[in-house]
Order: C-alpha cells, then structure tokens, then sequence
C-alpha cells in the first residue's frame, strides 16, 4: 500500500516537479494560481510541505535570504522518490478513470 | 520597483501564532507576494496581505498535527497554542478517560458556581439604592432580649426631631388593602411611608413623581405603585399618572410607579401610601408596628449615628419610662436587615460546596497520575530527545487546563440548571435570592476556579511527571515509580474520604433536625383542611359587631356545604407569624414593676375556629352565641398558661387584664383551656397564649384567616367557599387559598431547602470519593500485575489476592474515615444554629454514616480487587 494523495497535496507536488531547483512557497503559489486558478495561502502550502516532509515525499533545505523576503530565507523543497512513486501513481490512476470520458470532462 | 512596507500589524500576528519556522517561510512569502503585486496599488496588496495571512494562521495553528518541543524564537503563544493542540488530541484519543474526568470536574466546579451565584445575591449584588452604606435602619432593642424590633410611632417622631446625624429618618408602616374595580378584587400588600423615604434610599419613580411633603397630610390621597402591579392589574397603562385607583373604596390619585428593581425591607410590596399619623398614632409608644430607615449625614459615621441614638435611648427611658425604661436603640446598616440573616446559610452551603469541588479535584489529580505513570515512558523518552523539563510541566498543566475549562463549561451549564432549580424550590424566607442569575461575575468566578484547579490537580502530577529521573523511566523498571504514583494517589483517596465523612455527617445532622422538625406535633390536624384569608376593610367593617356578622353568617353557609365539618377563623394561623401580644396582668397575682410585665401572645377567633382546626379542649367550654359583643369578656388559655398561673387548680373563672389598673369592663374571664399549638414556628418552644371571641373587641386584627375542616380534598371545595364570599360581600378580596398542610410545610421550607442542597452535596461527595477509590485500587492492580503473577504461581490463591487488594483499599477507607470522622466532631458545632433539637456530637449519627461510607468504599474495592484476583498468572507476569 502506497501514500494516498489529496488533490491539493498533488497540485503542490507537480508545482514542485515543474519548478525543479526553484521550488519554494511563493514560486509554488505562482505556479497554483496561474495553472490552477488555485489562491492558496502561504499557510496552507507550508502546512502542506511540511505534512509531505513527515511522510518521506518532499525534502527541504534553506537558501539564502533576499531582500524581496524582507531578509527571510527561501525554503526549497524537492520531491524524493517515494514521492515521484505516489505522484506517479495518483496521476495514472486519474488518467486511468477519465479514459473515455474526455468529452463529457472538457464539455462542462 | 517602490517596495511596500508590510502590515505592521498583521506580521506581529504572524510571529505571535506561528513557530519559527512557519513563521519565516509563511512572512517570507507573504512580502514576497505583496511586492509582487505593488503594481496593482498600494491599499490592495496590503489587503490581500491581510487575508492571507488570516489564513495562513487559521491553517497553521488548527490543522498542523504535530506535538513539538518548542525551539529557540518560538512566542510563547505559539508554544501555548502547541500545547493546547496536543492536549485536544489526547482528550480525543481516550474518550472515556475524558467524559469520566470532565463530568467530575463540571460537578465540582458546577456546583460551586450555582452556589456562589447565591453567595453573589447575598454578598456582593448591591441593593437598588443609591449609596447603599450610608442607608441605615434604626431598631428598638429589648435590653433582655437581643433581638432588634420596630419602633413605635410616638418614639419615632422624637428620634426623627432629635437625631443629629441621621437625614430624611422615615417610617414605614404595613398596610393591607383591597383593589376595587380592575376585574376581581384583589387583596394587596401595601405601606404606609414618610414623603422622606425616597429622599433617604436615593431612589426614582420609573413614572410620575416621588411623595412631596405636600402628600403627608390627613387628606391626602396620593399613591404610587410598584411595577409589577402597574403592569398586571392596571394594564401597563402609560398614562396611569393622575388617574384613580380604589383602594379599599377608597378612590387615590396614582402620583408614581416605581422601577421593578424597587422593593423595600421585608418587601415586596404592590402599593405604597404617604404616612400620616393620626392623633392616636402620635401619642402610641407602646405598639411597635414601624420600621424606620434614614441616611447618615455626610462625614457621619455609622458609630457616631449610634452614639447619637443611645443619647436619644436614655432621655426617651427616663421621659417615658414605663414604656422605654429597657429599651435602647439599634442603628444598623441597611444590608445586614436585608440579606444578613442569609450570610450563615449560605456560606455554610458555600463551604460544603468548596468541599465537592476539593473532592472532584483530587480525584482529577488521581486520575491524571494513573495516566501519568502510563505515559511515564513517552515522557522519558521525550525527555531523553531533549524536550526541557518546562516544557514537559507547561505541556501537562495546559492538559489539565483543557480539562479545566471542559468542565468549566459543562458545569456552567450545570449551574445554569441548577439555579432554575434552586429559585423553582427557594422558600420565601430567601425571597431575596429568587434572582440569582449566572451573570458576568458569577462565570468569572467559574472561570477562575477552573483555572485554580486546572492548575492545582495538574501541577501534582506534572511535577511528578517532570522530576522522574530519565533513566529509570525509560528502563523497565518500574516498581519504584509506580510504589510513588500510588503513595500520592493513596494520600489523596484518604483525603478525599475525609472530606465525603465531614460532608455526610453535615448531611445527617440537617436530615436528623428536619425530620425532628417535622415530627413536632403542631397541636392541631392539618390533614384536609382549607385555609384562606379574607380582607375586611375598617371602611367597611369598622368594629366587631359588623366583622363578627359577617363571619358569622360565612361560616353557617360554609358549614351547610355538605363535605365541610367545621369553619371558622382567626387573626393568625400558627406557623405564619408568632401573633399579637400585650402585657399580661393576672389577677390575684402581685403587679409586675413598670417594664417588667410578662407578655402573651392573643388570638381573636370565631367560635368553632378550634373544632375546624381540631385542637382539643382540655377544661371548659369553647365559645359560642353566648359571647356576644355586649356579654361579658370571656377568653381561652392555652394549657401552658393553664399550667404557668394556676397550677394544681383549675383556671375556669380566673380574670385576666392588659389594663395594669383594669375598671370593671377591663376584665377577661377564663372559660376555657385548649391543647397547646406552636405559634411562630414548629421550632420554637410554645408560649403562653389566650383567646378572645372575635365579636368583643380587643384590637383591630379581626379572625380574617379562614379554615374550613372537610372530608376529602380541601382545595375541592375552594370554589364554594370564594362563592359564598362574593355572595355576602362583592367587593371582598379572597387571597392565599392554600391547604393547612401547605402552610405546616411552608413553615419548614428554608430547613428542607438547605437539607435537600446539603444533602445532594453529601451524595455527590460519597459518589465521588467512590470513583476515586476504584480508581486508585485499579491503578494499582494495573501496576502490580507482575506481582500478582509471581504471587499466584507460588501457590496464591485468588482468595489470597483479592484479600490483599481489599485489605488495601480498606485501610485506607478506614483512615480516611477516621480523620474525617475528627474534623467533622470539632467543626460541625458551627451548624448549632442552623438545626433543631439535634445534638451535634451524636455517636450514632456518626457511627451510622462512617459504616455507610466504609461500605461503599468496600464495593468500590471490591471490583478491581476481584479483576486482580481472577488474573491468568502466566498473561499477569508477560506484562
């Protein structure tokens, strides 16, 4: 038995795919809003990670502060394999439930 | 890009409710986002801030499930939302331990609470006056007796002309009446007041105008009225101001309607009138009928007040001895005549209570140890992982805090509950206390003890908890921990035990006196009979040949109802108030010096009074047609007065007098001698006491109390008998129609009142101490398995064992006993006053609830004992 995802847990998850190395909240947030049409707190997605971190999916590790963060440091997350696996897993099982369906999906 | 400043604000939040971390990814976003949207306008971007951060708070603090020792940076709000967090989850993970804990404490804190918005009432809710400290009450004090009483008008008006320190002195006289003309008549208390009272209470009419000087005068015809008669009886009428009202058919001008708020000494009343003495008024020193109530004069103190008033004291002695000669005067707060003869019961209750409540706390404190020594390893090793010892300590005390407050809840509820309860069975003597509420300071109250005890039962078990030396905790050994958890948890039970024995034994006292209070045999049957009470206005009926015709003829048509045995009626039922009472002269008897007369109590009845209210006659004859009022004055005595001046003889024709130098009419002759009956009240010891037909004339209390004896229900024939009334006479008002049994029973409501609370106190108490010795004897069978197993296979048989474990739970029953048992000997003296007729130190009372206490802690033993007996060896030593 595998890590069964929430929805919005896989959403964070394919943010922190696509954005690589950049992948820290306010990049993650960007990401949510402009693909997903999703406003997600900085709270809910830290909360997220971090719940994500405990289960072995995600790692993280601090980068340099910036001045556009007030001199706070990024938090930069990364999937590990086992979250590739879970990731991996609830998309074809999505994939594998729309089959067929495509029509009446894009339709409404 | 201009860089936007964050909400100041809203970032301290942030670093308030989050943890480090949280915080500097959280914040660092945040900016990042608002800089990110500057372009789109300063006052938006900070907006959006705004919400965000709302949000991002809401997540992190409700939804982060972790319990985690705080880091370096952390606010201590965060590290307390940390805890509250984790404390909530552990109450959800073991819910029965939870509701056990929770119930225990909502009894404890709940009837503390219900209690104190008692002690609230009495102690701390003001009076509706202005300036309630500087309002005094000025009393006649008896230099025999101790007891304060009212003044007499003549005596009044020369402490009102003499008085220094005392402004706007006032009196206040009972006056009854009948309305007229709003629907049934209806009978009203009312009082007679000085245009001055309301000048001295500081208090304002709600509508129309306070009495000027102007209403004291012997034509005025002013009244102002309370707010619930306004409301009911007149309709709410706004403009009620200057319209009439018929009081006892006598048309007055309503000049004012008080607040609801407004009542007086020995209130409520519905009607208020301006007092004006008449001429025979102004020269009475002997009969007390007035209350006097004044304001002390700026810088006057309440000492000074009374030193002005003894002066006054001895020139009224040596001016008017034969009336004064050994009476002085009492000045006295207007609080201590309002709620002062409250204060002892119900601190006395509020102690019990405190008791419940120290009982439902060290059985919380006995159950968070059992717990403590089952989490003992995951506070080892979290102690081992480095959480600071303060940490562990804050973490248990904000456990014990949420249970606290749980139960703080919960026992609000309770008490909300339990005031309606308490105004539903409050006899009238506590009027006062009818509304008591759970308002703002009576939940701050719950708040604090909840918090007191949160802390008190958390801190044992935490410290316990924290000071546990890692090593041992983390190694299996735990026979030393858990021989301490049970040396704290068997301390605490044997107190708790002490505590239920003191609670009992106050029970028992209070059901031992009512029940002897009830058992006092009144001196009359109450069963199935009718009282009622009837006004006879002076207009009306302004002497005895015109009240005693229309008695008369009430009782023949009462008495032709086929169910009714007997009627008639007298001035006062026993029970209701003491009676009336003059200074007695016997002839034949040497005179008594001026201020040294005996005083009896007297009674103005209608002739078969007595066989409706089946009181023996013991000599004699009772009354009938014969004492007319143009007869010669004849009267009844009471055995003890039988027994007191004519011992040995018999009464029957002797001749008494309230004249000290009686003319020939003076003289009352002695025809008859009745069965005793209680007077005031079923404790106190009868009096002497006679009785006078009504139709001859001896004071202006005519037998308006009825009592009709009948065959089955009494109230049945209630119907009848306000028929008959109106028959005679349409205008009369008919009020209190109660059984006799209902007045007995109201004579005892204040004693059965605090014997039910006390009671229910003593019950919750021995339930409690219950819980906690099960509770600990289990702990200890669950700590002692081992034992048990190695016990069992060396040939121990569960007989063996399941002695052990109840010859532990006794000792500790009988200990707790025992002390209890002791404190209780030397402190129940302070309930003397409150019983009748039972010994405090009565060694049945305390041996008969020490067995039923050493009982119940023997079926409390006896479960977890039989558990420890009935243990598989091989399974108990595996553990």
């Amino acid at each position: 038995m595998g890590d069964v995802l929430g929805e919005f847990e896989q959403l964070v998850l394919l943010a922190v795919l696509r954005l690589d190395d950049a992948a820290y909240g306010a990049a993650i947030a960007r990401q949510l809003r402009e693909k997903a049409g999703r406003d997600a707190s900085p709270g809910a997605i830290f909360t997220t990670l971090e719940r994500l971190e405990a289960r072995g999916l995600v790692r993280s590790r601090y980068g340099e502060p910036t001045p556009e963060r007030g001199g706070r440091r990024k938090r930069y997350y990364r999937l590990r394999s086992a979250g590739q696996r879970a990731l991996a897993r609830s998309y074809t099982a999505t994939i594998r439930m729309a089959q067929g369906l495509e029509a009446k999906l894009t339709k409404s | 890009m201009t860089r936007i400043q964050p909400p100041r604000f809203a970032e301290w939040l942030l670093r308030l409710t989050l943890d480090v971390a949280a915080y500097e990814a959280v914040a660092g976003d945040l900016e990042e986002d608002l800089q990110h949207n500057a372009a789109r306008g300063t006052l938006r971007a900070r907006l959006r801030y705004w919400r965000l951060a709302v949000h991002s708070i809401a997540v992190c603090v409700l939804l982060r499930p972790r319990a985690r020792s705080p880091r370096q940076g952390d606010s201590i709000v965060s590290t307390l939302l940390n805890d509250l967090w984790y404390a909530l989850r552990l109450l959800r993970r073991q819910p029965g331990f939870a509701t056990v804990l929770v119930l225990t404490l909502s009894l404890g804190i709940g009837g503390t609470t219900a209690m104190f918005a008692l002690v609230e009432a009495v102690v701390f809710r003001p009076l509706p006056y202005t300036d309630e400290d500087r309002i005094v009450m000025v009393w006649e004090t008896d230099a025999t007796e101790a007891e304060k009483k009212v003044g007499t008008p003549a005596n009044f008006q020369d402490w009102r002309t003499n008085t220094h320190t005392i402004d706007h002195l006032s009196g206040i006289a009972q006056l009854d009446a009948t309305l007229t003309g709003h629907g049934d008549p209806q009978r009203l208390d009312g009082r007679r007041v000085s245009a001055s009272l309301f000048a001295a209470l500081g208090v304002r009419t709600l509508l129309g105008r306070v009495f000027a000087a102007d209403d004291e005068r012997v034509s005025a015809d002013t009244v102002i009225v309370a707010h619930h008669l306004w409301r009911q009886a007149l309709g709410a009428n706004p403009d009620i101001v200057g319209t009439r009202i018929v009081l006892n058919d006598v048309p007055r001008t309503v000049v004012g309607v008080m607040p609801p708020e407004f009542r007086l000494p020995r209130g409520p009343d519905d009607f208020w009138v301006p007092l004006v003495f008449t001429d025979w008024e102004r020269q009475a020193r002997g009969s007390h009928w007035m209350m006097a109530i004044g304001r002390l004069k700026p810088g006057v103190t309440l000492a000074q007040a009374q030193a002005d008033m003894d002066v006054i004291a001895v020139r009224l002695a040596r001016d008017f001895p034969r009336f004064n000669a050994r009476e002085g005067l009492l000045v006295e707060p207007i609080r201590d005549e309002m709620l002062g003869g409250l204060r002892r019961p119900v601190l006395v209750l509020m102690g019990a209570v405190m008791l419940v409540l120290a009982i439902a706390c060290i059985n919380t404190a006995n159950l968070l140890l059992a717990r403590a020594s089952a989490r003992h390893q995951e506070v080892a090793i979290r102690a081992a992982l480095g959480a600071r010892r303060l940490h562990l300590i804050r973490q248990l005390l904000t456990e014990s805090l949420v249970f606290a407050m749980t139960g703080a809840v919960a026992g609000a509820g309770l008490a909300w509950f339990a005031t309606i309860a308490l105004r539903m069975m409050m006899p009238e003597s506590l009027a006062p206390l009818r509304d008591i509420a759970i308002n703002v300071r009576v939940l701050t109250f719950a708040a604090v003890m909840a918090s007191l005890t949160g802390v008190l039962f958390g801190l044992a078990p935490a410290l316990h908890l924290a000071r546990q030396r890692t090593a041992t905790a983390i190694d299996a050994d735990r026979a030393s921990t858990s021989a301490r958890v049970t040396r704290t948890g068997r301390t605490l039970v044997t107190v708790e035990l002490a505590l239920a024995m003191m609670l009992l034994v106050g029970a028992a006292l209070f059901i031992q006196s009512l029940r002897r209070l009830t058992n006092v045999d009144a001196g009359f049957r109450a069963g199935s009979v009718l009282t009622f009470t009837i006004e006879l206005p002076r207009s009306r009926y302004p002497d005895p040949a015109r009240w005693s015709g229309f008695l008369d003829e009430l009782m023949t048509r009462l008495e032709k109802e086929p169910s009714v045995h007997a009627a008639g009626a007298i001035s006062w039922l026993p029970l209701t108030t003491a009676g009336g009472s003059n200074a007695l002269f016997v002839e034949g008897l040497p005179l008594p010096g001026p201020g040294e007369e005996t005083f009896v109590f007297y009674r103005l009845i209608t002739p078969r009074y007595f066989t409706a209210m089946g009181i023996p006659l013991v000599a004699g004859r009772f009354f009938d047609h014969r004492d007319s009022g143009d007869a010669r004055k004849v009267v009844i005595v009471n055995r003890t007065m039988a027994g007191r001046y004519w011992p040995g003889e018999s009464p029957l024709g002797k001749r008494v007098s309230f004249a000290r130098a009686p003319s020939p009419d003076d003289w009352m002759t002695v025809v008859g001698v009745v069965g005793d009956t209680k007077q005031g009240s079923l404790a106190d010891a009868v009096d002497i006491e006679m009785f006078a037909p009504g139709a001859q004339e001896m004071n202006w209390f005519p037998p308006s109390q009825v009592v009709v004896r009948t065959a089955g229900d009494p109230l049945a024939i209630t119907a009848a008998a306000r028929r008959h009334v109106r028959a005679l006479d349409p205008l009369m008002a008919i009020d209190k129609v109660q059984s006799l049994e209902a007045v007995v029973a109201t004579s005892t409501a204040a004693a059965r009142f605090r014997t039910v609370l006390v009671g229910s106190f003593g019950t919750i108490a021995m339930v409690l101490a219950a819980v906690g010795v099960y509770g600990l004897l289990s702990l200890s069978v669950a700590l002692r398995r081992r034992e048990i197993g190695v016990r069992t296979s060396l040939g121990a048989a569960p007989r063996d064992i399941l002695r052990l474990f109840l010859a532990e739970g006794l000792l500790l029953a009988v200990i707790g006993v025992g002390i209890g048992l002791t404190i209780a000997l030397f402190t129940a003296r302070t309930l003397d006053t409150l019983l009748f007729d039972t010994p405090t130190t009565d060694p049945r009372t305390y041996a008969a609830i020490a067995a039923l206490l050493l009982a119940i802690a023997s079926c409390a033993c006896y479960v977890p004992a039989r558990r420890a007996a009935r243990l598989d060896p091989v399974e108990a030593m595996r553990t």
